[in-house]
């Protein structure tokens, strides 16, 4: 069975606004949808890190998707 | 390389980071994983594989005693998965050393605001769906009571003390002294004798009388004793019966030893009489620790909102429900019978308050039975109107009735802080003020 993976990365909000704000996590969306965008390889994951977001493993973390909570999904 | 637009990442209320510490801690020590298994449920975990592992780790602590890495990764058999990742955390407690109080705090927050936000969610869909607006409330109001509850639980730590802290706990009170007179747990009702007795306010309070016996004269006078005095906190009078005027000038009343009638004519019998009412009315608006409402129907809903809010936002540490009886029937409680109605009432109240710690006093008529029958037996802890329940929930139950050669009693029948007994009690109705006289 292949393994999906989903992008997260700590709430923006909460790190940039306020220090004492509690750390949330964010999901990467499909575009144009409020769906968790899901990628079939942690090296496709990595690459729209990479190339697509200009980000590195260091800001967005790469999460298997059956980790995730199903109310998220 | 342009910025990623904002709206491409969702927020959600999870710290995976915490979660993990607090898997770690739970592997790294026994005392740890009671601790936190005192504390939290396997929905205060925001991700899936959390949830099996903090369950897993419950169900081998219950089974075996041992919550140790060795152990649990044994449970995971054929998992890869699973073993992987307890691999990566079984040092996370010591890479992030968080401390466990903190570390459940923060896990019950991101659990109660994912809580609060699929509350809106189902409410937002509840109203789309055309339902009720007291419906939506209902669920608004019994589901964030919930949330509350299983939050503060956390807060006020768990509910079980080990012999230590219990008997430390009144050691340390030993420990600072002999108690000073007047000094109790709650404020002090103002009436030595009682207070004697009653050691001050407890937590749910009764008072009970049939009609003109003076039920809400005395939470009244316990109340504007409490205002005078310097109690740190306000008080919350929730009125069914008199009208914003009566119970007003009542209070004045009270407060100043002036007439109920001298207020309610606007003339003094003396100039001593019209400076008591001037002392009283500067000293209420100075302290503004009185809060009243008026006789408008006020549900069960109601209710418990007002107290909600007013204990949240201004400081309410004392609630007077006056009475208990003219709480508004909601639509469906129409045909309910009036003691499951009334001991629906008492249960919510007692909830409520006790999650947000008040003091709170509740007028309750009695039944017919309760009437003086003339042998001077009358009222009683079973004969409130219709509920066992009122009095087997309160920590203090007052019962008002007047004997057969006419003395009027009041009877501490119920008395978690020592014993009961009677007194009898002398009314002031010019001025709306009770005394006891003596311990019968």
């Amino acid at each position: 069975m292949t393994r999906e993976y989903v992008l997260a990365r700590e709430c923006a909000t909460c790190r940039d606004d306020d220090e004492e704000c509690p750390r949330g996590m964010e999901y990467l969306n499909e575009e144009s949808s409020t769906n968790i965008k899901i990628f079939f390889s942690r090296k496709e994951a990595k690459r729209y890190i990479y190339e697509e977001l200009g980000m590195d493993e260091e800001e967005v973390m790469i999460i298997p998707k059956e980790e995730v909570s199903n109310d998220e999904q | 390389m342009s910025e990623v637009p904002d709206n491409m990442f969702s927020a959600t209320f999870a710290d995976r980071d915490v979660e993990r510490v607090i898997l770690s801690a739970m592997m790294r020590e026994k005392s740890e994983a009671l601790f936190f298994m005192d504390r939290l449920v396997v929905d205060d975990f925001y991700y899936g594989i959390h949830q099996e592992l903090y369950a897993e780790i419950c169900d081998s602590f219950k089974l075996s005693g041992n919550t140790d890495y060795i152990s649990i990764k044994a449970r995971f058999a054929n998992q890869p998965r699973r073993q992987e990742v307890l691999e990566e955390i079984q040092d996370y407690a010591y890479e992030h050393p968080i401390a466990n109080d903190n570390s459940s705090k923060l896990l019950k927050e991101f659990s109660s605001k994912r809580l609060i936000s699929s509350l809106c969610t189902k409410v937002q869909n509840s109203l789309n769906t055309n339902s009720d607006s007291s419906d939506v409330i209902g669920i608004l109001q019994q589901e964030s009571t919930d949330i509350l509850r299983s939050r503060d639980f956390l807060f006020n730590e768990s509910c079980v003390s080990e012999p230590v802290e219990w008997v430390t706990e009144i050691q340390d009170e030993m420990d600072s002294g002999e108690r000073e007179s007047n000094d109790y747990d709650g404020p002090a009702t103002g009436m030595p004798l009682l207070d004697l007795k009653m050691h001050g306010l407890q937590d749910i309070n009764v008072i009970s009388a049939p009609t003109g016996h003076g039920k809400s004269m005395l939470a009244l006078n316990w109340v504007v004793h409490i205002a005078s005095s310097n109690y740190d906190g306000r008080v919350l009078y929730i009125n069914y019966e008199m009208n914003r005027k009566q119970l007003a000038r009542r209070i004045l009343a009270m407060a100043s030893g002036v007439t109920y009638d001298e207020i309610y004519n606007r003339k003094f019998r003396s100039r001593e009489n019209a400076e008591a009412y001037n002392n009283a009315r500067l000293g209420l608006l100075e302290r503004k620790n009185l809060i009243i409402t008026g006789n408008e129907p006020k549900t069960l809903g109601t209710t418990m909102a007002l107290i909600q809010e007013h204990v949240t936002c201004n400081n309410v540490k004392v609630v007077v429900i006056d009475h208990l009886g003219e709480i508004a029937s909601e639509r469906d409680e129409y045909n309910m019978e009036h003691w499951i109605k009334l001991q629906k009432y008492v249960k919510e109240l007692k909830n409520v308050t006790t999650r947000l710690g008040v003091h709170l006093v509740v007028v309750a008529q009695q039944n017919r039975e309760g009437y003086n029958n003339g042998l001077g037996s009358a009222g009683g802890l079973g004969r409130v109107a219709g509920t066992l329940e009122l009095s087997r929930v309160c920590d203090c139950f007052i019962n008002m009735y007047t004997t057969k050669d006419g003395e009027s009693i009041v009877a501490l029948e119920k008395n978690r802080n020592g014993e009961s007994c009677k007194f009898k009690s002398n009314f002031d109705g010019a001025r709306q003020r009770i005394t006891l006289e003596g311990i019968l």
